[in-house]
């Protein structure tokens, strides 16, 4: 990606949307080093809090993983020691980030698992990760994540892999939990119906570029860039029963090639000769809402 | 869990009843008769017959081998033509040495050999990965009895630093023996100098005998931490701040070892196998080298015998392998 | 949504594989070693009258034990014959006996496996406890056992060997005759009414053949360090047959002054050996990908 600035408050949650491909996960995974060894960070920084991630050891980054930065993956099921219990994957965690020894982490550990809603604390932390579904286990591992709390906490579609009627209630978990731990948290989706449901802030990327960002009215209530209102026509509840689903044609194009104009121009129903030449200009909407693109400028 | 292990007696059961059968076929198409052996050629046709008699031999095929499991229960393995011995106490005189020359090196086995494996699969790709596995494929490549030769070549007859034969010194005795392990014995009557000798002499053949499992044991552990280590909870724990050696023994290793576990199982085969050439070249008093004794002699009833004895243990140390795989695991408990 | 068909699997797979295969080779240098070591055991087998310097078993009272020099670069026996020869010349046993040992193993049990697996039932039940039952000993033990009360010499060596490692090859024909039995053209087969035996040679039988031939190269390393332990415990080849592990076996008595007689056999089965189980793991990594991590 290329020079992208993000800036979440704490107890707000930001969503970067954007179609799947288009290198959300990679990054998101690059920010705390966890990139297969195969995988590296060729170029460009990940600078949080004023430090750049990129250039830290291992040792150093060791001491923003869990305890500055958390991360909720998108797959519960694989997520979780499957040998291990519960409340000791738990209790791990928190003794670490606390610096307290098993014992004295355990009362802590039943409190994460109250706050992720489960009612029977003491039963659940006995239980290993196969004896529970898979939006028990990602409620777990929201509450590793916030054990620290953390400062900031990435989420990477955290509800795709879960059934419909179960992603509603990890959702508004997680934004009662911002609330609570004071976290800012960034959440990586493809989907705008879950930016509706919880976000504050939204910030649609393509291809490793902004093209739009606001708050979550201004872009669902009156998006500017062609891609953002692709992208909501493309939402089941955007059609009428028996219509077909809008869809975007073309793909994401590889982000190693360079190209001089818009990022969106090669797939960009309205795009004009210029839109391939020039990077569009930054225009300001609002206090909040900023969008990159020519049609919107003329 | 309890079904399972109800699963796996019954399986004991058919498997003894087989290795049982297996050896009672394979001692009765022996050529030759196994009556005129034990009298000897010059003895009259009446000593012939009476021998004959005593052993069974007169009767049908089926009503032999119901003899040979009677007498098995009742842990008669039969006579040794070489000792005169009843099997069954020849091989309980010569078990504990077997069983202390294996154990040394099977502590050695799994001590270096799910280090290294360890190393190898973190440090992928790197020389240390490279030495590990040139030093495994080695393990599994080498004959035991030639790698035995050697070190006694060199650390024997070159070196002079350690024994190359027995259990003990000449000279030395242990005069009370509890378990038949000399180095527990020792301990426990708190004799160090016998202490000492036992263990100096048992350093060249249980590091030779164990190289063969280690080799098998680095190079499982070394595989199945790689494909762990690439795991999704792996990268969840790392990314909640489990530093790395935490993450590699208590998350990693861990589930590693379970395949671990099974080959390891199997591996006692080749220790055992293992066992029977090391005693040879040590001159180790075990039932490996009374099996090789034997088998100059065409003794088979002792023959027999150990192999019973041996098909029996590797059995139930499987069965105990099984057992500690599902408490390894909770999924398979249930 | 449109609906997208997936292409067809019509490419030129053989020129892929070969691409491949030579990639997969180059990034694992220890399979070369391997391919080169098989070679060089293989030439000097087939030439070792041409190789050889004297005779194996010619007896020269006079040069006996005779440490290695120019003449006898691996010394001599007690005998007075010069060990290279002896060497040159097990190489020819080692391999005939254990691809031969290899082979009816292979054949035998690779055609108990596919009609264990083709006819299943109680048959099948029957067949593969008894492998199980083969299986639980430990295999040098049953092989010595075996080849004990066949009697002690090379041939008899050789059938003990091939007996115990029959399981594996059922196993593995096995397995692959249960999938090929629910393959439709074997379920159409059976409808026209052809018979059983028809069905398991045409079809069952020729689908078992690759795995099986592939698990014989994994073997055979395994199988010339079971026929040189044999002999070295004078279960195998009698004396005076040039056998690595019978030399070997002579050798040990010697050792102390004469280090050469034991090492330089021993030297040999060690790199046949090896030869073979780099060969194998390579091939392993090569055909099978989960595991060529």
């Amino acid at each position: 990606m290329d020079r992208v600035s993000l800036s979440v408050d704490r107890g707000e949650i930001l969503a970067i949307v954007g179609e799947s491909g288009s290198g959300k996960s990679v990054t998101a995974l690059s920010i705390l080093g966890l990139l297969d060894k195969n995988a590296k960070i060729e170029q460009g920084n990940i600078v949080f809090d004023g430090t750049d991630l990129t250039k830290l050891s291992t040792k150093e980054i060791q001491k923003y993983r869990g305890k500055r930065i958390g991360m909720v993956f998108q797959e519960p099921m694989t997520a979780l020691h499957p040998t291990m219990r519960i409340g000791d994957q738990l209790t791990n965690v928190i003794k670490r980030h606390h610096k307290l020894t098993k014992k004295e982490s355990h009362p802590i550990m039943l409190e994460m698992l109250k706050d992720v809603h489960f009612e029977e604390p003491e039963l659940i932390a006995q239980k290993y990760p196969h004896e529970l579904s898979g939006g028990m286990r990602q409620r777990i591992v929201i509450a590793l994540a916030m054990s620290a709390p953390p400062e900031l906490l990435i989420a990477d579609e955290p509800t795709t892999a879960l059934d419909v009627t179960i992603q509603a209630e990890i959702l508004t978990l997680m934004k009662e939990l911002t609330q609570k731990y004071n976290i800012a948290v960034i959440l990586i989706t493809h989907d705008l119906g879950v930016v509706r449901e919880v976000s504050d802030n939204v910030c649609v990327m393509y291809a490793g570029k902004i093209l739009e960002k606001g708050t979550t009215k201004e872009i669902l209530d009156n998006p500017k860039h062609p891609y953002t209102n692709l992208l909501l026509r493309a939402l089941p509840d955007q059609v009428n029963p028996g219509e077909r689903l809008q869809e975007i044609e073309g793909e994401v194009p590889d982000l190693k090639q360079h190209l001089p104009g818009c990022i969106f121009s090669s797939r960009c129903p309205l795009s004009k000769d210029e839109c391939f030449i020039k990077a569009p200009p930054q225009l300001s909407l609002s206090e909040t809402q900023m969008v990159h693109c020519w049609e919107v400028s003329r | 869990m309890k079904r399972i292990i109800v699963k796996r007696l019954s399986l004991l059961v058919l498997v003894l009843f087989g290795v049982t059968l297996i050896t009672f076929v394979m001692s009765h198409v022996i050529p030759g008769d196994p009556a005129r052996m034990m009298v000897g050629q010059r003895a009259s046709e009446e000593t012939l017959q009476k021998v004959r008699e005593d052993l069974g031999l007169d009767q049908p095929v089926w009503a032999q081998y119901l003899l040979y499991i009677r007498g098995l229960l009742s842990g008669d393995l039969g006579t040794s033509i070489r000792t005169q011995q009843p099997v069954i106490s020849d091989l309980a005189a010569f078990f504990p040495a077997t069983l202390e020359l294996a154990l040394y090196a099977f502590i050695i086995a799994l001590l270096i050999g799910i280090p290294l494996g360890v190393i190898s699969a973190v440090k992928q790709n790197t020389i240390l990965d490279h030495i590990g596995r040139v030093f495994s494929i080695g393990g599994v490549s080498i004959p035991v009895f030639w790698s035995g030769i050697v070190a006694i070549i060199i650390f024997y007859a070159q070196l002079g630093w350690l024994p190359a034969s027995g259990r003990l010194s000449i000279g030395l005795e242990i005069n009370r023996t509890i378990t038949g392990l000399y180095t527990i014995d020792s301990l426990l009557t708190g004799n160090w100098k016998i202490f000492k000798d036992s263990l100096w002499h048992l350093i060249l053949p249980a590091i030779t005998l164990s190289y063969v499992q280690l080799a098998t044991i680095t190079r499982q552990v070394r595989a199945s931490m790689l494909e762990v280590l690439n795991q999704e909870y792996i990268r969840t724990a790392r990314a909640n701040g489990i530093e790395e050696w935490y993450l590699i023994i208590f998350y990693g290793l861990r589930n590693a070892l379970k395949p671990t576990v099974t080959v390891v199982g199997l591996s006692f085969g080749s220790l055992l196998g293992g066992a029977v050439v090391t005693e040879t070249i040590f001159a180790w008093p075990g039932m490996g080298k009374y099996v090789v004794d034997s088998i100059a002699f065409l003794d088979f009833p002792s023959i027999m015998g150990f192999t019973l004895i041996i098909a029996i243990g590797y059995v139930i140390i499987n069965l105990i392998v099984d057992l500690l795989y599902m408490v390894l695991d909770p999924q398979v408990r249930e | 949504m449109e609906m997208q068909v997936e292409k067809p699997v019509f490419e030129p797979v053989s020129v892929q594989r070969k691409s491949l295969l030579w990639y997969k080779l180059q990034k694992n240098p220890m399979t070369l070693v391997g391919i080169l070591l098989v070679t060089a055991l293989t030439v000097i087998a087939i030439f070792a009258p041409c190789i050889a310097p004297s005779d194996p078993v010619k007896i020269n009272i006079l040069d006996r034990l005779e440490a290695p020099s120019v003449k006898h670069p691996f010394g001599t026996d007690e005998v007075g014959r010069d060990i290279l020869t002896r060497v040159i010349y097990g190489a020819r046993l080692s391999l005939g006996v254990g691809i031969t040992a290899v082979v009816i193993a292979g054949l035998i049990g690779s055609s108990i496996g596919a009609v264990s697996g083709y006819w299943g039932g109680t048959v099948d039940q029957i067949i593969m406890r008894i492998m199980d039952i083969i299986l639980s000993f430990p295999t040098l033990v049953l092989a010595m056992t075996l080849a004990a009360t066949l009697g002690p010499n090379l041939i008899n060596a050789m059938l003990a060997i091939a007996v115990v490692k029959i399981p594996v090859y059922v196993r593995l024909a096995r397995s692959e005759a249960l999938s090929v039995r629910e393959r439709l053209y074997v379920k159409a087969a059976k409808t026209f009414g052809l018979p059983d035996w028809y069905i398991i040679i045409r079809h069952i039988i020729p689908n078992t053949i690759t795995p099986v031939i592939i698990q014989t190269t994994l073997d055979l390393g395994d199988v010339i360090l079971l026929v040189a332990t044999l002999g070295f415990l004078g279960l195998g080849a009698q004396p005076p047959q040039p056998e690595w592990g019978t030399m070997i076996s002579t050798g040990f008595k010697h050792m102390i002054d004469q280090w050469w007689y034991p090492t330089f056999p021993g030297l040999a089965i060690f790199l046949a050996v090896v030869g073979f189980n780099l060969l194998g793991d390579g091939l392993r990594d090569i055909l099978d990908p989960k595991s060529a991590r």
